[in-house]
C-alpha cells in the first residue's frame, strides 16, 4: 500500500492571534511493504505526520493519498471505515480502557464489524499468542505493566490484520530490555509484508538492518 | 452491512454500564424513584376516580329528602306513590337507614334496610338479597355485615348475634347472618343490611316513614325534568341527583389532586435537571472512551449506538422497576403515605380499596416522559463528542 | 313562668299531632257484613277493609248479596258491572264507625286526608256537626251522598289512571316477585270469582308462606291483574342490538343509541330478521319506501311482520303500531329531529307538555312529508 504526502501543511489554531504551525509544506511517499522511521527532536511534528496518515485530524493544506484515495478530505465516518480497515495505531499512551480486561480491548476494533463468535475467537486468540499477552487475557489493563499494555496495543492494533501498522513513540515507557523485546516485533511485522511507520526519537531504531528509511524531521519540515 | 443485532455491541453497553457501579446505581436510583412516583400518583388518581365514578354511578339517579327548619327530616313513605306516578319515573323506594354508632369500639356503621321483594336501588343491595336468602324463617331478626363491621364486630365478641341499643334503652339482639365482600368498594365495608322491620326498631322510626326516597328513572335525559317536577310536587323536599352527587365529590377529588399535581411537578422538574446537568456536558474520561473508540475504527453510528443501548437499557430498566414497584405499592400495599393525600375521601367514606385498573395509557405517558428524554440526554452530548476529530479528543 | 310556657308548647304540639293523627283503620273490630273468610277484603281492589274502614261502603246487590267495599272508588266500580240499587248503599261513620245509609250521610270531601284510592278523600258522618267539627281540624267541603257519587264517577279514569301507575311500577313486579318465591306456583286462577276470594284462598289455603298483609295484596293483584289475563302487561324488556348493526338509512351504529333503537322485523325463508334503526325518523323512511334501503326480502310494507320502537320513559320495547309519537319537541336523538314514542298516551301529553312538542300522532297518521319535514 502506497502512502504519499503532498505538501502538507497543519497549522493548529490556539487561538485568533496564537497558532502553531506543525507541519510546512511536506512531501513523502512510503511504499508498500516498507518500514520507515520518522525521527526529531519532541515538537518536531512527528506525531502530527501519523495522525494525519490515520485520518485522525485533516490538514490545513496539501493531500494524504493512501492506495490512490484522499484520505485527508475523507467525511468523518469514512474516515473511520479507512481506520478501521487499514491501520493499525499503536497511540504513545497506548490508548486502551484500562477498565476493560486485556481480551475486551482487543476486541473493540471488531465490534463495529458485527463478526461471528468464531471469527472472533479466532483472531484474538491469534494477536493474543502471537503478542505473548494471551496468558492475562482476563486481566483488567490498569493491573498491567507497562510493557504487557504496549504488547495490547500491539495485539489491538494487529487484530483487524490491517496494512499499515503506526507506532508513536513505542519505547518511551519501556525499559531497554522491553524496547528491545520490541524491535523483534517490529522484525516480524516487516516480514508479515506490513507497511510500517515509527514514529521515534529513541537511538535503539536508528541503524537497524531490517529498517528501509530513517527520516529525519525537523520544525514541521523533512530535513 | 448486516443488519442483525449487534451481540457484542450490546455486551459492550451491558459492560459498560456495569463497569460504572457508582453512576449506573445513582441514575437508576434516582430514575427508579421518579418513575415510581410519576406512576404511583396516576395509579392511585386513577383508582380513585375510578372508584368514584362507580361509586356515584352506582347511587340512584334522584334522591328526595324531607327537609325542615334547614335539617334533613324523615320523609312520609306516602311520597313515594305521588311520585311514581309522574311520568319518566320508573321506580321509586323509600330507604331506611342510617348511623348506628358503637360505642364500644367507637366507630360508626351504616345501617341500611330492605325490602326483599322491591326492586333494589344498588346492584351491591341485589345481590346480598340474592346471596343471603332474605326469608325471614323465624321471629330472630337478622342482618348482613361488612367484612368491616364483622372484624369490629369479633373484636367485641360479638360472633353471632350483636345488641343494638334502641333509642328507648332496651336491647335489641340480632344475629349476624353472613359476611358479604362486593365486588367494587362501594361503601360496603361499614355497612350493615337488614329488613326494614328490623331497621324501623333499631331507629324507632314509624312505619308511615322513610329517611329519604330513591328514584330510578329509565331515561337518563329526564332524570332533570322529573327532579324538578318533585321539587314542585314537594316545595319541602331537597332533590339531589346523581349529577349533583358527581359535582361534590369532583370537587374534593380536584383539590386534593392539585396536591398530587404539584407532586408530579416537582418529581418532573428534578428529572429534568438531571437531565440538564447530563445533557451539559460529558466527563474527560467519557470524552477520551469515545475518541479511543473512534480513532481505532468506530464510526459516530457505532458509537452513538452503543450509547444509545447503554441509556435505553439502563432507562428502561429503572422504568420497569419503577412500574413493578408502583404496582406492588399501590394495589398490594395500597399505597401507604400517598394515598393520605386524600384524607377528605376517606373521610367520605371510612374504607375504601383501591381497586385494580391496569392503566396502560398512564405507564406509555410515564415510559414516553422518561426513557427516551434520558436517552436523548445521553446520546446528544455523546454526538458532540463523536464528531469532534479523534486526534482532538485523545491527544 | 317557664314552666307555663313548657305546657303551653306542650298543648300546641299534641294539638298538631293529633291533626295527623286521623287514621282510617278502625279502632275495634269493624263491621264486615259479607260472608266467608274473604269478608275481610273489598271484592273490587283486594284491599283489607280494616285498614280502610272509615272510608268503606257497602251494597247489597239485586241477588241480595252483600258486597263490602274499601272506598266509594270500589263501589262505582261495581255499580259498572252489577245492577246495584242506590237505596241499599251504606257508609261507615267516620266518627262513630257503624253504617249508616248513604243517602242520609254528610260527606265531607277534598279534606287533608288521603283519600283511598283516590286523589281526594270522601268521608262520611250521620251527623252535621260532625262533619263540621271535622272540617273545622281538616278542612274540606261538606256535600251529600248524589254530589259524591257524581265526584266518584267523574274522577274514575283519572283515579284508575294513577293508580294503574303505581300498580305497574311498583306493585305486579313485587307481587309476581313473591309469588314465585313464596307460592304454590300450580295455582288454578280460573277457579275464584273475585279477587278476595284469591287472598282468602292464597292466606288461609296454604297456598303462600305467611305474608304480610302489604306482600299478600301485591301477590294477589299480581295474580289477578296479570298472571290471570296472561302477563300481558308484562314488561318486555329492552330492544336489543348487536354492535355491527347499522341503521340501513344513515349508516350508523345502532348500538351507540340504545335510547333510541328501533327495529323492523321481517321474514327470510322462514327465519325471523331484522333491520335496526337509531331512531323513528330514520324506521319511517325506511317504512314508506322499503325499496330504496332493503335487500330485495323487504319491498313493501306487506312484508314486514313487526315494528318495535324503544318507549321514551320506560326504555323497553313497544309495538310501534299501537304508539303515540310526539313531533317538534326540545329532545333529539342521534339525527336531529325525531318523533318521540310512548305506549302510553298519557305520557305521550306529558312529554308534549314538558318538552314543548307540537304535536301527539298516532302510528297510522305518519306521514312521508311529516318525515322529511324533520330533516328541513
Ligand atoms: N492539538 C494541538 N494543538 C496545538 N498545538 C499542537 C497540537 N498538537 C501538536 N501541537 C503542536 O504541534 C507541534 C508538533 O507537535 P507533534 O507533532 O506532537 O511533535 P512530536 O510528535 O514530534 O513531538 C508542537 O509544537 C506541538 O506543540
Ligand atoms: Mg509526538
Amino acid at each position: 500500500m502506497m502512502i504519499e504526502l503532498k505538501n502538507l501543511t497543519k497549522i493548529y489554531e490556539l487561538n485568533t492571534n496564537d497558532k502553531v504551525i506543525a507541519l510546512k509544506d511536506i512531501s513523502l511517499s512510503i511504499n508498500e511493504g516498507e518500514i520507515v522511521v520518522l525521527k526529531g527532536s519532541s515538537g518536531s511534528g512527528k506525531s502530527t505526520i501519523l495522525s494525519l496518515i490515520a485520518a485522525l485530524s485533516k490538514p490545513t493544506s496539501g493531500e494524504v493519498i493512501v492506495d490512490a484515495k484522499q484520505i485527508s478530505k475523507l467525511p468523518d465516518s469514512f474516515a473511520s471505515v479507512y481506520r478501521r480497515d487499514n491501520i493499525g495505531f499503536v497511540f504513545q499512551k497506548y490508548n486502551l480502557l484500562t477498565n476493560l480486561s486485556v481480551e475486551d480491548n482487543i476486541l473493540l476494533p471488531l465490534i463495529p464489524l458485527n463478526p461471528s463468535q468464531l471469527e472472533v475467537d479466532a483472531k484474538i486468540d491469534e494477536v493474543m499468542k502471537k503478542f505473548e499477552i494471551i496468558h492475562k487475557k482476563d486481566t483488567l489493563v490498569r493491573n498491567l505493566s507497562g510493557g504487557e499494555q504496549q504488547r495490547v496495543a500491539i495485539a489491538r492494533a494487529n487484530v483487524n490484520d490491517p496494512k499499515i501498522i503506526i507506532a508513536d513513540e513505542p519505547t518511551a515507557n519501556l525499559d531497554e530490555k522491553l524496547s528491545l523485546n520490541f524491535i523483534e516485533i517490529l522484525r516480524e511485522l516487516k516480514s508479515l509484508n506490513k507497511t510500517i511507520i515509527i514514529a521515534t526519537h529513541d537511538p535503539l531504531f536508528f541503524g537497524l538492518d531490517f529498517i528501509d528509511r530513517e527520516i529525519q524531521i525537523d520544525n514541521g519540515k523533512i530535513a | 452491512m448486516s443488519s442483525k443485532i449487534n451481540i457484542y455491541l450490546i455486551k459492550y453497553a451491558i459492560n459498560s454500564i456495569l463497569r460504572q457501579k457508582y453512576k449506573t446505581f445513582f441514575i437508576v436510583t434516582i430514575f427508579t424513584f421518579l418513575v415510581f412516583l410519576l406512576t404511583s400518583i396516576f395509579f392511585i388518581t386513577n383508582s380513585i376516580r375510578y372508584e368514584l365514578d362507580s361509586t356515584v354511578d352506582a347511587l340512584p339517579q334522584i334522591i328526595v329528602q324531607k327537609i325542615k327548619a334547614g335539617r334533613h327530616y324523615d320523609i312520609d313513605v306516602d311520597k313515594v306513590d305521588e311520585i311514581l306516578e309522574l311520568s319518566g319515573v320508573s321506580d321509586a323506594v323509600a330507604r331506611v337507614w342510617g348511623y348506628y354508632y358503637f360505642e364500644n369500639a367507637g366507630v360508626n356503621f351504616s345501617v341500611v334496610g330492605i325490602d326483599k321483594y322491591e326492586n333494589q336501588y344498588k346492584n351491591s343491595l341485589q345481590s346480598i338479597v340474592n346471596k343471603f336468602d332474605f326469608e325471614e324463617s323465624s321471629d330472630e331478626p337478622f342482618m348482613v355485615v361488612g367484612q368491616g363491621v364483622k372484624e369490629v364486630m369479633n373484636s367485641s365478641y360479638f360472633k353471632e348475634y350483636f345488641n343494638f341499643i334502641k333509642p328507648d334503652g332496651t336491647l335489641k339482639k340480632v344475629n349476624i347472618r353472613g359476611v358479604f365482600d362486593s365486588d367494587t368498594q362501594l361503601e360496603s365495608n361499614d355497612m350493615i343490611v337488614m329488613s326494614n322491620e328490623t331497621i324501623r326498631e333499631i331507629f324507632d322510626i314509624d312505619e308511615t316513614k322513610a329517611t329519604d326516597i330513591v328514584v330510578k328513572v329509565a331515561n337518563p335525559q329526564e332524570v332533570s325534568m322529573v327532579a324538578s317536577k318533585i321539587k314542585l310536587m314537594l316545595p319541602d323536599s331537597r332533590i339531589i341527583t346523581t349529577q349533583d352527587l358527581k359535582i361534590s365529590y369532583q370537587n374534593i377529588f380536584d383539590y386534593k389532586s392539585g396536591v398530587f399535581l404539584a407532586l408530579f411537578i416537582v418529581s418532573l422538574f428534578t428529572f429534568f435537571i438531571i437531565i440538564y446537568d447530563k445533557s451539559s456536558g460529558l466527563s474527560s474520561e467519557e470524552k477520551r472512551e469515545i475518541g479511543i473508540l473512534k480513532a481505532i475504527g468506530w464510526r459516530v453510528d457505532d458509537v452513538l449506538k452503543e450509547k444509545f443501548y447503554e441509556s435505553f437499557i439502563i432507562s428502561f430498566f429503572s422504568y420497569m422497576l419503577g412500574s413493578t414497584l408502583t404496582f406492588a405499592y399501590v394495589y398490594i400495599f395500597q399505597a401507604p403515605v400517598l394515598r393520605e393525600i386524600f384524607v377528605g375521601y376517606s373521610q367520605l367514606k371510612t374504607t375504601f380499596e383501591l381497586p385494580f385498573i391496569f392503566d396502560l395509557q398512564t405507564l406509555f405517558l410515564v415510559f414516553f416522559i422518561s426513557v427516551p428524554v434520558y436517552v436523548a440526554a445521553t446520546i446528544i452530548p455523546s454526538w458532540k463528542v463523536a464528531t469532534l476529530e479523534a486526534d482532538e479528543v485523545i491527544r | 313562668m317557664s314552666k307555663k310556657i313548657f305546657v303551653l308548647l306542650f298543648i300546641l304540639v299534641s294539638a298538631s299531632v293529633s291533626v295527623y293523627a286521623f287514621t282510617k283503620t278502625a279502632s275495634s273490630e269493624p263491621v264486615l257484613v259479607q260472608s266467608g273468610e274473604e269478608k275481610h277484603w273489598c271484592p273490587v281492589c283486594g284491599m283489607n277493609l280494616k285498614m280502610f274502614y272509615k272510608t268503606n261502603h257497602t251494597s247489597k246487590t239485586e241477588d241480595a248479596k252483600h258486597r263490602q267495599y274499601c272506598s266509594i272508588r270500589c263501589l262505582v266500580v261495581d255499580m259498572k258491572k252489577q245492577n246495584i240499587p242506590t237505596e241499599s248503599v251504606e257508609v261507615v261513620d267516620a266518627k262513630t264507625e257503624k253504617l249508616i245509609p248513604a243517602h242520609k250521610a254528610f260527606y265531607v270531601v277534598g279534606s287533608k286526608v288521603k283519600g283511598t284510592m283516590s286523589k281526594v278523600s270522601k268521608l262520611a258522618f250521620a251527623s252535621k256537626e260532625d262533619a263540621l267539627e271535622f272540617i273545622k281540624k281538616h278542612q274540606g267541603k261538606l256535600v251529600d251522598f248524589t254530589t259524591v257519587l257524581k265526584l266518584a264517577q267523574d274522577s274514575l279514569v283519572f283515579d284508575t289512571s294513577m293508580i294503574a301507575k303505581k300498580k305497574k311500577k311498583k306493585i305486579y313486579p313485587m307481587g309476581k316477585k313473591i309469588f314465585y318465591k313464596m307460592c304454590d306456583t300450580h295455582i288454578n286462577l280460573a277457579e275464584y270469582k273475585e279477587i278476595n276470594e284469591l287472598k282468602s284462598a292464597l292466606k288461609n289455603d296454604n297456598l303462600c308462606r305467611p305474608l304480610k298483609e302489604k306482600q299478600l295484596q301485591a301477590t294477589a293483584l299480581y295474580l289477578w291483574e296479570v298472571k290471570r289475563l296472561g302477563d300481558l302487561g308484562d314488561i318486555t324488556g329492552k330492544i336489543s342490538v348487536q354492535k355491527d348493526e347499522k341503521c340501513p338509512v344513515c349508516g350508523m351504529f345502532t348500538y351507540k343509541y340504545p335510547k333510541w333503537v328501533a327495529q323492523i322485523f321481517y321474514e327470510d325463508a322462514g327465519e325471523q330478521k331484522h333491520y335496526s334503526f337509531d331512531g323513528v325518523k330514520d324506521l319511517m323512511k325506511f317504512y314508506f319506501n322499503p325499496k330504496e334501503w332493503s335487500n330485495d326480502k323487504v319491498t313493501t310494507k306487506k312484508d314486514i311482520s313487526k315494528i318495535l320502537v324503544t318507549d321514551y320513559y320506560s326504555q323497553v320495547a313497544i309495538d310501534a303500531t299501537k304508539a303515540y309519537y310526539v313531533v317538534g319537541s326540545d329532545i333529539y336523538g342521534p339525527m336531529g329531529d325525531e318523533l318521540i314514542p310512548f305506549i302510553d298516551e298519557e305520557d305521550a301529553k306529558t312529554f308534549y307538555m314538558d318538552h314543548k312538542g307540537t304535536k301527539v300522532i298516532k302510528f297510522k297518521d305518519i306521514t312521508p312529508e311529516e318525515i322529511y319535514k324533520l330533516d328541513e
